[in-house]
């Protein structure tokens, strides 16, 4: 009887460590990726509005070195709070699902206006010119985010929160249900579910520990390199941080589950010696 | 005391080993089940993550004469020689490479075309632009250009200039028998959008 509560015991301690697991897990990664302010907040820490302001300036460049026009044309046809408009507007179709769709009138107009200052359009060139136009725009486009994984990207949010907010319930009530049984297992000695519970915390956070380190040896994390180098940077930034916040989670939930496991340790020691205490007595 | 000490120790040790063993199997149990998986996401990011080794010293670029072969070629995308063409007040860096991006930057080094002392065919490219090959169509036959690089100074001599269509690559032939240097820009000159033409500068090595 014995052997079998004590293999019962186990796998509830298995049980209640992989709820443990899970729920950090799910509460990191809901509070940073799955969090729009929280990216938004990362994207202003890394210049990335800044950044790809630059980045939109110097690929209109290119396209100016083999139009054959004049630099001047492209001055002041976009604004730094243009692209962080318009990014925000991508991050709210992705996060909220909304439809916006990302203007470039305004560059058109202003481009279009540098270039009637200069007095060169003329009937033969118009159809080049307004060609050229629509290219600076689509370059817009492109540049700011590969805008044609947006709708993807939104379909994929909503379908990792809606497993996300499942695996959560579930979670929550596996890990209720097995502490109530590990309790009531318990029930003629009551500190061995704080041992329990410590060995749980414990082995959870060692895991998150393990898990961190696992994927800082295998990955170099800092030489990741995705569309340009100012997404690249946002990038390695969120996820450096995503696994520092793994690794502050396994710290915390292991010393927890230590400082559990000592509370036992010490609560055993008293009871010895009460124990002893009464036999002498006797 | 020290016998209390020891038995809190014991009890707390002895519960840390339960926990690291949970943590043991549930890692092998993962590995078992999801490893192939992981494995392969670990591969897929590291695709795309790239190691730069910033202690690399970078070999200073030579030439040996006797084989008519650089030694230490240059890095793609580094800068490695100046283009001086008096004529038409061209003093512009010259890259290895002809991306975009170099291209913004000055003057490209075709990647499939010999180096300047090699002793066949170097193709360079540049913008018509203001700052790079707007006045191109002014040089004329006997005019010089002169190549500064790291490893030895060339001058050249044009002796040709052609209109060609940009698909027209046979224009631009690679061969080592003869040191010559094609120089290409977009024409019209003045023009604006895309160009379909290309206007080629053929020089031969002077000294």
């Amino acid at each position: 009887m014995k052997v079998l509560t004590n293999i019962i015991r186990f796998i509830l301690m298995v049980i209640i460590t992989i709820t443990i697991i899970t729920f950090s897990i799910i509460a990191i990664v809901s509070s940073t990726i799955l969090d729009k302010n929280y990216i938004i907040s990362k994207l202003e820490e890394t210049n990335f509005y800044e950044e790809t302001y630059k980045l939109v300036e110097s690929n209109f460049e290119n396209y100016i070195y083999q139009s054959g026009l004049d630099e001047t044309v492209l001055e002041n046809i976009c604004s730094q709070e243009k692209v962080k408009e318009d990014i925000n507007i991508i991050l709210s179709n992705i996060y909220d699902g909304t439809n916006q769709k990302i203007d470039t009138t305004v560059i058109a107009e202003n481009l279009n206006n540098n270039i009637d200052k200069l007095g060169i359009k003329t009937s033969k060139n118009a159809s080049a010119i307004d060609k050229f136009v629509d290219h600076i725009c689509e370059e817009y486009k492109d540049t700011l985010i590969h805008t044609s994984y947006e709708d993807n990207l939104n379909t994929a949010y909503n379908k990792i929160v809606k497993i996300g907010n499942q695996v959560t319930t579930m979670t929550i009530i596996t890990f209720i249900i097995a502490l109530v049984l590990i309790i009531i297992i318990s029930i003629k000695c009551a500190e061995k579910s704080v041992r329990n519970i410590g060995i749980s915390l414990f082995s959870a956070g060692t895991f998150n520990i393990i898990v961190n380190k696992i994927i800082l040896s295998k990955i170099n994390v800092d030489g990741i390199k995705i569309f340009n180098d100012t997404f690249s940077k946002s990038l390695v930034t969120i996820i450096q941080e995503v696994l520092s916040e793994v690794l502050k989670s396994g710290i915390i939930i292991m010393s927890l589950g230590l400082v559990f496991i000592i509370i036992y340790a010490i609560i055993q020691l008293f009871k010895k010696d009460k124990k002893k205490l009464q036999t002498e007595e006797k | 005391m020290q016998n209390k000490l020891l038995q809190t120790l014991k009890a707390t040790i002895s519960s840390i080993i339960v926990a690291l063993f949970i943590t043991g199997l549930l890692i092998l149990v993962i590995n078992l089940f999801f490893g192939q998986e992981i494995g392969e996401i670990f591969s897929l990011v590291n695709k795309v993550s790239i190691t730069i080794d910033e202690n690399k010293e970078v070999a200073e670029t030579t030439i040996s004469k006797e084989e008519n072969k650089l030694i230490n070629y240059p890095e793609y995308g580094t800068q490695y020689a100046t283009i001086q063409i008096d004529k038409i007040d061209v003093n512009l860096p010259v890259y290895f490479g002809d991306t975009l991006e170099i291209l913004k930057k000055g003057v490209g080094h075709s990647s499939g075309s010999y180096f300047p002392g090699e002793g066949g065919s170097i193709i360079y490219m540049g913008h018509n632009s203001k700052k790079v090959f707007r006045r191109f169509g002014e040089l004329q036959i006997g005019n010089e250009i002169k190549v500064t690089t790291s490893y030895g100074d060339y001058t050249y001599k044009i002796y040709d200039m052609k209109l060609i269509k940009e698909t027209e690559t046979d224009k631009l032939p690679i061969q080592k028998e003869k040191e010559i240097l094609m120089i290409y820009t977009c024409y019209p000159f003045n023009n604006i959008g895309y160009t379909t033409q290309r206007y080629v500068v053929y020089a031969e090595l002077e000294k």
